[in-house]
Protein backbone atom coordinates (compact mmCIF):
# COMPACT_ATOMS: atom_id res chain seq x y z
CA UNK A 1 0.00 0.00 0.00
CA UNK A 2 1.05 3.20 -0.95
CA UNK A 3 2.08 5.35 2.40
CA UNK A 4 1.30 8.63 0.37
CA UNK A 5 -1.72 7.45 -0.62
CA UNK A 6 -2.82 6.57 3.02
CA UNK A 7 -1.95 10.53 4.06
CA UNK A 8 -3.88 12.27 1.27
CA UNK A 9 -7.07 9.90 2.11
CA UNK A 10 -6.56 11.16 5.83
CA UNK A 11 -5.41 14.63 5.41
CA UNK A 12 -9.20 16.36 5.25
CA UNK A 13 -10.66 14.49 8.20
CA UNK A 14 -7.50 15.81 9.80
CA UNK A 15 -7.74 19.17 8.48
CA UNK A 16 -11.70 19.65 9.60
CA UNK A 17 -10.10 18.83 12.99
CA UNK A 18 -7.47 21.20 13.20
CA UNK A 19 -9.64 23.43 11.49
CA UNK A 20 -12.49 23.00 14.47
CA UNK A 21 -9.78 23.14 17.03
CA UNK A 22 -8.51 26.58 16.02
CA UNK A 23 -12.02 27.80 15.68
CA UNK A 24 -12.67 26.47 19.56
CA UNK A 25 -9.44 27.75 20.51
CA UNK A 26 -10.05 31.37 19.44
CA UNK A 27 -14.12 31.23 20.98
CA UNK A 28 -12.28 30.51 24.50
CA UNK A 29 -10.09 33.22 23.69
CA UNK A 30 -13.19 35.72 23.10
CA UNK A 31 -14.63 34.14 25.79
CA UNK A 32 -12.71 36.02 28.45
CA UNK A 33 -13.85 39.56 26.33
CA UNK A 34 -17.40 38.13 26.61
CA UNK A 35 -17.55 37.21 30.34
CA UNK A 36 -16.35 41.03 30.90
CA UNK A 37 -18.70 42.55 28.32
CA UNK A 38 -21.76 41.02 29.51
CA UNK A 39 -20.77 40.77 33.70
CA UNK A 40 -20.88 44.61 33.46
CA UNK A 41 -24.25 45.18 32.42
CA UNK A 42 -25.31 42.62 34.62
CA UNK A 43 -23.62 43.85 37.77
CA UNK A 44 -25.56 46.74 36.94
CA UNK A 45 -28.86 45.06 36.89
CA UNK A 46 -27.76 42.96 40.16
CA UNK A 47 -27.33 46.18 42.09
CA UNK A 48 -30.57 47.35 40.41
CA UNK A 49 -32.84 44.60 40.64
CA UNK A 50 -31.50 42.06 42.89
CA UNK A 51 -32.81 38.86 43.28
CA UNK A 52 -32.81 35.69 45.52
CA UNK A 53 -30.20 32.84 44.10
CA UNK A 54 -32.20 30.05 45.92
CA UNK A 55 -34.54 30.63 44.05
CA UNK A 56 -32.63 30.16 40.93
CA UNK A 57 -31.29 27.28 42.61
CA UNK A 58 -34.74 25.85 42.84
CA UNK A 59 -35.41 26.33 39.42
CA UNK A 60 -32.40 24.56 37.79
CA UNK A 61 -34.42 22.08 38.73
CA UNK A 62 -37.37 22.94 36.29
CA UNK A 63 -34.97 24.11 33.69
CA UNK A 64 -32.84 19.99 33.83
CA UNK A 65 -35.06 18.49 31.92
CA UNK A 66 -35.24 20.91 28.80
CA UNK A 67 -33.37 19.34 26.07
CA UNK A 68 -34.73 21.77 23.11
CA UNK A 69 -34.56 25.01 22.07
CA UNK A 70 -38.26 24.89 21.91
CA UNK A 71 -39.21 23.49 25.12
CA UNK A 72 -36.84 26.53 26.56
CA UNK A 73 -38.84 28.95 24.62
CA UNK A 74 -42.14 27.57 26.19
CA UNK A 75 -41.01 28.06 29.46
CA UNK A 76 -39.96 31.50 28.80
CA UNK A 77 -43.45 32.47 27.34
CA UNK A 78 -44.77 31.26 30.33
CA UNK A 79 -42.89 32.61 32.60
CA UNK A 80 -44.15 35.62 30.58
CA UNK A 81 -47.03 35.95 32.01
CA UNK A 82 -46.16 35.10 35.70
CA UNK A 83 -43.65 38.23 37.22
CA UNK A 84 -42.59 35.71 39.75
CA UNK A 85 -41.38 32.95 37.59
CA UNK A 86 -40.21 35.40 35.21
CA UNK A 87 -37.35 36.71 37.66
CA UNK A 88 -37.13 32.63 38.67
CA UNK A 89 -36.22 32.01 34.83
CA UNK A 90 -33.57 35.29 34.32
CA UNK A 91 -32.23 34.58 37.95
CA UNK A 92 -31.58 30.92 37.25
CA UNK A 93 -30.21 31.63 33.38
CA UNK A 94 -27.95 34.72 35.47
CA UNK A 95 -26.74 32.59 38.32
CA UNK A 96 -26.13 29.67 36.06
CA UNK A 97 -23.58 32.37 33.44
CA UNK A 98 -22.44 33.92 36.69
CA UNK A 99 -20.99 29.81 37.63
CA UNK A 100 -19.87 28.37 34.63
CA UNK A 101 -18.36 31.71 33.92
CA UNK A 102 -16.50 31.78 37.29
CA UNK A 103 -15.87 27.83 37.21
CA UNK A 104 -14.85 27.57 33.18
CA UNK A 105 -17.24 25.05 32.83
CA UNK A 106 -18.57 26.76 29.10
CA UNK A 107 -16.27 28.46 28.03
CA UNK A 108 -16.53 29.44 24.59
CA UNK A 109 -17.88 32.78 23.42
CA UNK A 110 -20.75 31.68 22.09
CA UNK A 111 -22.01 29.63 25.05
CA UNK A 112 -20.63 33.21 27.26
CA UNK A 113 -22.87 35.30 24.42
CA UNK A 114 -25.60 33.15 24.16
CA UNK A 115 -26.86 32.81 27.93
CA UNK A 116 -26.13 36.41 28.94
CA UNK A 117 -28.03 37.34 25.69
CA UNK A 118 -30.95 34.68 26.72
CA UNK A 119 -30.98 35.99 30.54
CA UNK A 120 -31.12 39.75 29.42
CA UNK A 121 -34.06 38.95 27.01
CA UNK A 122 -36.10 37.38 30.29
CA UNK A 123 -35.49 40.80 32.10
CA UNK A 124 -36.92 43.52 30.59
CA UNK A 125 -36.00 46.25 32.75
CA UNK A 126 -32.52 45.29 31.42
CA UNK A 127 -32.78 47.75 28.58
CA UNK A 128 -33.92 50.38 31.18
CA UNK A 129 -30.43 50.42 33.21
CA UNK A 130 -28.11 51.77 30.48
CA UNK A 131 -28.11 52.52 27.12
CA UNK A 132 -24.93 50.25 26.41
CA UNK A 133 -27.73 47.68 27.86
CA UNK A 134 -30.48 48.49 25.91
CA UNK A 135 -28.60 48.18 22.53
CA UNK A 136 -27.26 44.73 24.38
CA UNK A 137 -30.76 43.49 24.85
CA UNK A 138 -31.53 44.69 21.16
CA UNK A 139 -28.66 43.01 19.70
CA UNK A 140 -29.43 39.67 22.04
CA UNK A 141 -32.51 39.83 20.68
CA UNK A 142 -31.53 39.48 17.08
CA UNK A 143 -28.99 37.17 17.96
CA UNK A 144 -31.37 34.56 19.64
CA UNK A 145 -33.95 35.28 16.43
CA UNK A 146 -30.99 34.28 14.34
CA UNK A 147 -29.01 31.77 16.06
CA UNK A 148 -31.91 29.13 16.99
CA UNK A 149 -29.46 26.37 16.36
CA UNK A 150 -26.70 27.73 18.68
CA UNK A 151 -29.49 28.15 21.22
CA UNK A 152 -30.22 25.17 21.12
CA UNK A 153 -26.98 23.61 21.38
CA UNK A 154 -26.04 25.60 24.73
CA UNK A 155 -29.05 24.76 26.07
CA UNK A 156 -28.50 21.06 25.20
CA UNK A 157 -24.90 22.50 27.43
CA UNK A 158 -26.26 23.62 30.30
CA UNK A 159 -28.99 21.28 30.68
CA UNK A 160 -25.58 18.53 30.32
CA UNK A 161 -24.08 20.00 32.82
CA UNK A 162 -26.79 20.43 35.55
CA UNK A 163 -27.43 17.04 35.16
CA UNK A 164 -23.82 15.39 35.55
CA UNK A 165 -22.51 18.36 38.26
CA UNK A 166 -25.59 18.37 40.28
CA UNK A 167 -23.37 19.29 43.09
CA UNK A 168 -21.59 21.83 41.46
CA UNK A 169 -24.69 24.20 41.12
CA UNK A 170 -24.86 24.38 45.26
CA UNK A 171 -24.99 28.24 45.56
CA UNK A 172 -23.34 29.91 48.57
CA UNK A 173 -25.93 30.23 50.80
CA UNK A 174 -24.77 33.83 51.80
CA UNK A 175 -24.86 34.52 48.66
CA UNK A 176 -28.40 33.78 49.12
CA UNK A 177 -29.63 35.59 51.83
CA UNK B 1 -6.28 52.97 6.74
CA UNK B 2 -9.63 51.21 8.31
CA UNK B 3 -11.25 52.06 10.96
CA UNK B 4 -11.27 48.97 13.57
CA UNK B 5 -14.89 48.53 13.08
CA UNK B 6 -14.25 48.67 9.39
CA UNK B 7 -10.90 46.01 10.02
CA UNK B 8 -13.77 43.96 12.51
CA UNK B 9 -16.25 43.77 9.37
CA UNK B 10 -13.23 42.50 6.99
CA UNK B 11 -12.32 40.05 9.23
CA UNK B 12 -16.21 38.74 9.62
CA UNK B 13 -16.14 38.27 6.08
CA UNK B 14 -13.15 36.37 5.94
CA UNK B 15 -13.77 33.98 8.82
CA UNK B 16 -17.24 32.83 7.79
CA UNK B 17 -16.11 31.14 4.30
CA UNK B 18 -13.53 29.88 6.51
CA UNK B 19 -16.60 28.01 8.97
CA UNK B 20 -16.78 30.46 11.54
CA UNK B 21 -19.88 30.96 12.85
CA UNK B 22 -21.86 33.66 11.17
CA UNK B 23 -24.37 34.52 14.14
CA UNK B 24 -21.87 34.74 17.12
CA UNK B 25 -19.50 37.08 14.87
CA UNK B 26 -22.21 39.25 13.78
CA UNK B 27 -23.19 39.49 16.99
CA UNK B 28 -20.05 41.00 17.94
CA UNK B 29 -20.09 42.92 14.90
CA UNK B 30 -23.01 44.54 16.83
CA UNK B 31 -21.96 45.11 20.45
CA UNK B 32 -18.43 46.19 19.22
CA UNK B 33 -18.78 49.51 19.58
CA UNK B 34 -19.78 49.73 23.01
CA UNK B 35 -16.68 47.24 23.77
CA UNK B 36 -13.82 48.87 25.86
CA UNK B 37 -11.21 49.67 23.66
CA UNK B 38 -8.76 47.66 25.43
CA UNK B 39 -11.34 44.87 24.68
CA UNK B 40 -11.67 45.67 20.58
CA UNK B 41 -8.33 45.03 20.19
CA UNK B 42 -8.20 41.74 22.32
CA UNK B 43 -11.29 40.75 20.04
CA UNK B 44 -9.63 42.35 16.45
CA UNK B 45 -6.50 40.65 17.49
CA UNK B 46 -8.28 37.27 18.26
CA UNK B 47 -10.24 37.27 14.92
CA UNK B 48 -6.51 38.13 13.02
CA UNK B 49 -4.90 35.26 14.72
CA UNK B 50 -7.95 32.94 14.14
CA UNK B 51 -8.17 34.16 10.24
CA UNK B 52 -3.89 33.39 9.81
CA UNK B 53 -4.05 29.88 11.43
CA UNK B 54 -7.07 29.17 8.81
CA UNK B 55 -5.72 30.36 6.25
CA UNK B 56 -2.49 28.31 6.98
CA UNK B 57 -4.20 25.31 6.79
Amino acid sequence: MNPEAITAEQTPESGLEARREIIERAREERAEVADSYVSGIFRNLKETYPYKIERAAEFVRTLAPVSDVEALNGIAEESQGLKKMRYKTAAVISALYWQFAAQGKIGAGTSLMTTGALAALRIPELAETSPKAARFVEAASRFLADGKEYLAETTKALVHFTEHNPDELAFDEAESS
Amino acid sequence: MPTRKEELRDLVAKLIPLGEDAHELKFWEEIFEDLSEEDQIKVLENLRTELKSLEGL
